[in-house]
């Protein structure tokens, strides 16, 4: 008998951490469950009311105990709908929501949902420890029901390796005794790359030591949609030129940009680095699974703290983070503390043995395996009924209501308080 | 007074490490907006030939020059890079056969510069498109606007063809292609949908293991391991073309290549990590002995005596547009040969 219903979408996402997300979750849970305890279903954004109504009945014929989604989009509205109507008046089943960074873009559809939930036991599942306080300040008397869960990492495709690295290193031309600091993921306004550069190459002039700067990945041009800043193609990569040009040429080619990366590409360059880099105060990082890969290939992190990636750092100090807060309607990263952190991170010893143990670690934490696990847990738990979303979420709601294309602008062009109120979990320590 | 072509080069190269300063790149960014401003018939073929046709950035300010009206506008620079394909850039030149009281500098693409009256040739320079350490990738993109006029059913099974000769193995293919009526020549659509006509030769030739996208997924996937066809590369109705300056950004390659002609004096602008822009200040080889080609272009505009505000989208007879048909296919023979 199918206890299980894992809904995921077999349409790629558009968003490339998204891509290996939910597969990874699929993977997780394929580990958790009995063969014979689940079934996966395809919910996927091309479907039409009419497919969606024939899923949720094919769903409904199964009685299943529970209904778990593991994918960002399209949003379970549609079929959620579908679903009460086939259950209406009978026992139903456990819904078990993964959240991603894109929950608040969708809260009209969540407000919607709302009444229907309330007839549901619901479990939502955060993937970082500041989401989850997010997720709770949504919620009205319901925060027991917001659980902490990371989303998994493929130790079986991101791993160290001692060997790997003497060859990636070569491969790379990296001198024995240089620190490597990387960055993976998109090149966005959204992550601070500009900024980030800026400072790494404030810190190669100030301390002169042997570091460089690895960055992989595509340009974007999304601009800040909540606060209406929209870029036209291309604008980005000008303003990255720019920036380059500023930097006198011998710490220019410390700073070494290497266009997108594959997997196999992206396990090779982890494993040459030391530390991984990242300042980003972007509204959706609520994980990091880029820093999450790399930490699982034995690099240190150096990141923003900031929303997801606050839960990187632990008391193993593998990872430490620049500080951030909000005043004046502005995200205000610490960059006064960079040099010296950048510094700090660059005098740690590199050695194989301590980079197996950063790997293990992370492995431990964020493996697909140690995943599982986790939700074994949770799954043996006992869930409440919904019962309502709060003042918090309405506010949310109402701003994306009057504004849909830039609902935290503030006249100044920047952020307004409303979005210091609602992300206020990304900034402040839990 | 309009610049010398050697003025003009001193003028883009000033204006390009001008755009080194961050203040001049973001006001770039306001310039370009304001002159995306369109007329109605603009927006028009920008909804119509969309995402085609859409805005993106460059270091040099672009645009179309169908439709325009504002010869302020058109004054408002030194030089415009302009977008058109062949379709619209003759029309453009049939409405100004000569540059009197334009005085900007166009910058049209290489592979178009038969087609400039002689007329225009002092106030025109060139530009194509470069990929450094362009290499062929084992996946393929299909990418194009499929048209019974832009690319005919013959010409579309013969493009699978040619990909089957050079790639008999390759079974990873990713179909970004959209099916629109010809704006230009106004045939409305009855019955069948010629879309199933496309499908059903793609199918026979490739097989049915095809990923169909759309251009927005295009714009968040990882394209670096795959080359590209374009079934538009005729340049019949934009040469300037964004999903192709999209997949080139994002690091795809062209499956089949066009010649550029290189001169010493060029000026290459890098648009992303993988492609530039090359502009030129000379004719290339190609463009001499046209005058029969301009000429038959003359009468069939006289022929016609060309508007016709009405029945069709931008006036010009059929005639005129089966004729742009016939003149892109010999470039495009020209590039085969």
């Amino acid at each position: 008998m199918i206890k299980n219903i894992i809904i995921t979408s077999a349409k790629t996402s558009s968003w490339v951490s998204c891509q290996v997300i939910s597969p990874n979750l699929v993977k997780a849970y394929e580990l958790c469950f009995e063969k014979s305890d689940y079934a996966i279903f395809d919910f996927n954004s091309r479907q039409s009311r009419y497919e969606t109504t024939e899923l949720a009945k094919s769903i409904f014929d199964l009685r299943p105990q529970k209904i778990i989604f593991v994918d960002h989009a399209p949003h379970p509205l549609k079929l959620l709908q579908s679903l009460a109507y086939f259950y209406d008046g009978q026992e139903k089943p456990i819904l078990y929501f993964h959240v991603f960074g894109d929950f608040t873009l969708y809260v009209q559809e969540w407000f919607e949902l709302e009444p229907l939930l309330q007839n549901f036991k619901v479990c939502f599942l955060a993937a970082s420890h500041r989401q989850q306080a997010l997720i709770q300040s949504f919620c009205e008397n319901f925060n027991h029901s917001v659980l902490y869960c990371p989303f998994p990492v493929d130790e079986k495709k991101f791993y160290f390796s001692s060997e790997l690295r003497k060859k990636a290193r070569l491969h790379f031309n990296i001198p024995k005794n240089d620190f490597v600091f990387t960055y993976t993921g998109r090149l966005s306004e959204q992550k601070n790359i500009l900024t980030m550069i800026r400072s790494f190459h404030h810190f190669l002039a100030q301390t002169s030591t042997d570091s460089r700067l690895y960055l992989a990945g595509d340009f974007d041009d999304l601009g800040i949609p909540f606060i209406g800043i929209s870029r036209s193609k291309g604008f980005y990569y000008q303003l990255w030129r720019h920036e380059l040009s500023l930097i006198p040429d011998e710490l220019k080619k410390r700073i070494i940009y290497l266009g997108n990366l594959q997997n196999a590409e992206l396990l090779e360059l982890c494993n040459a680095s030391d530390c991984y880099l990242s300042l980003s105060t972007h509204n959706d990082e609520d994980f990091g699974m880029s820093p999450a890969e790399a930490l699982a290939c034995g690099c240190r992190g150096l990141l923003s703290n900031w929303a997801g990636y606050a839960s990187f750092a632990d008391e193993k100090n593998y990872v430490s983070l620049v500080p951030v807060d909000f005043k004046k309607n502005r995200i205000n990263l610490d960059y006064s503390q960079l040099p010296g952190q950048l510094f700090k991170m660059s005098a740690f010893p590199q050695q194989d043995a301590i980079s197996e143990q950063i790997s293990q670690h992370y492995h431990e934490r964020f493996g697909i395996v140690a995943i599982s696990k986790l939700l074994q847990n949770y799954h043996s738990r006992e869930v409440s009924f919904f019962t309502a979303f709060g003042r918090q979420f309405k506010l949310l709601e109402m701003a994306f209501s009057t504004s849909k294309n830039a609902p935290f602008r503030h006249q100044t062009a920047s952020h307004n308080q409303l979005y210091g109120n609602i992300y206020a979990p990304y900034f402040r320590a839990t | 007074m309009p610049l010398t072509l050697e003025q003009l080069k001193i003028q883009i190269t000033g204006d390009l490490a001008c755009s080194d300063n961050l203040v001049s790149v973001y006001n770039n960014e306001i310039m370009r907006r304001n002159l995306g401003q369109k007329t109605k018939a603009q927006e028009k073929f920008r909804l119509e030939m969309g995402p085609y046709s859409s805005d993106y950035f460059l270091p040099i300010h672009s645009l179309f020059l169908f439709g325009e009206k504002n010869k302020h506008l058109l004054g408002s620079q030194d030089y415009f890079l302009i977008r058109d394909g062949l379709y619209t850039l003759l029309d453009f030149f049939h409405h100004h056969p000569t540059p009197k009281d334009i005085s900007s500098i166009f910058i049209i693409h290489q592979r178009l510069a038969s087609f400039v009256p002689l007329t225009w040739k002092k106030q025109v320079a060139f530009y194509n498109y470069e990929i450094p350490q362009a290499k062929i990738k084992d996946k393929i993109i299909l990418s194009g606007l499929l048209n019974n006029n832009f690319v005919s059913l013959k010409a579309f099974e013969k493009k699978l063809d040619k990909i089957i000769e050079k790639y008999p193995h390759n079974k990873d293919f990713m179909a970004l292609l959209t099916h629109r009526t010809d704006l230009f020549l106004g045939e409305s659509q009855t019955g069948l949908s010629p879309i199933f006509d496309y499908c059903k030769i793609l199918h026979q030739k490739l097989g049915t293991n095809i990923d169909f996208v759309s251009p927005e997924q295009v714009e968040n996937f990882s394209i670096h391991e795959y080359s590209y066809v374009d079934f538009n590369e005729n340049l019949l109705t934009i040469a300037d073309d964004y999903m192709i300056h999209l997949l080139l950004s994002k690091g795809a390659t062209p499956l089949f290549s066009h010649p550029i002609q290189i001169f010493d004096d060029d000026i290459v602008i890098p648009c992303s990590p993988c492609h530039c822009l090359r502009l030129s200040f000379q004719e290339p080889s190609w463009a001499i002995s046209t005058d029969e080609k301009i000429s038959k272009f003359k009468k069939i505009i006289g022929m016609d005596n060309l508007v016709n505000e009405n029945s069709k989208f931008i006036g010009p007879s059929p005639d005129f547009f089966l004729f742009c048909r016939d003149l892109s296919h010999e470039i495009l023979k020209q590039d085969n040969e």
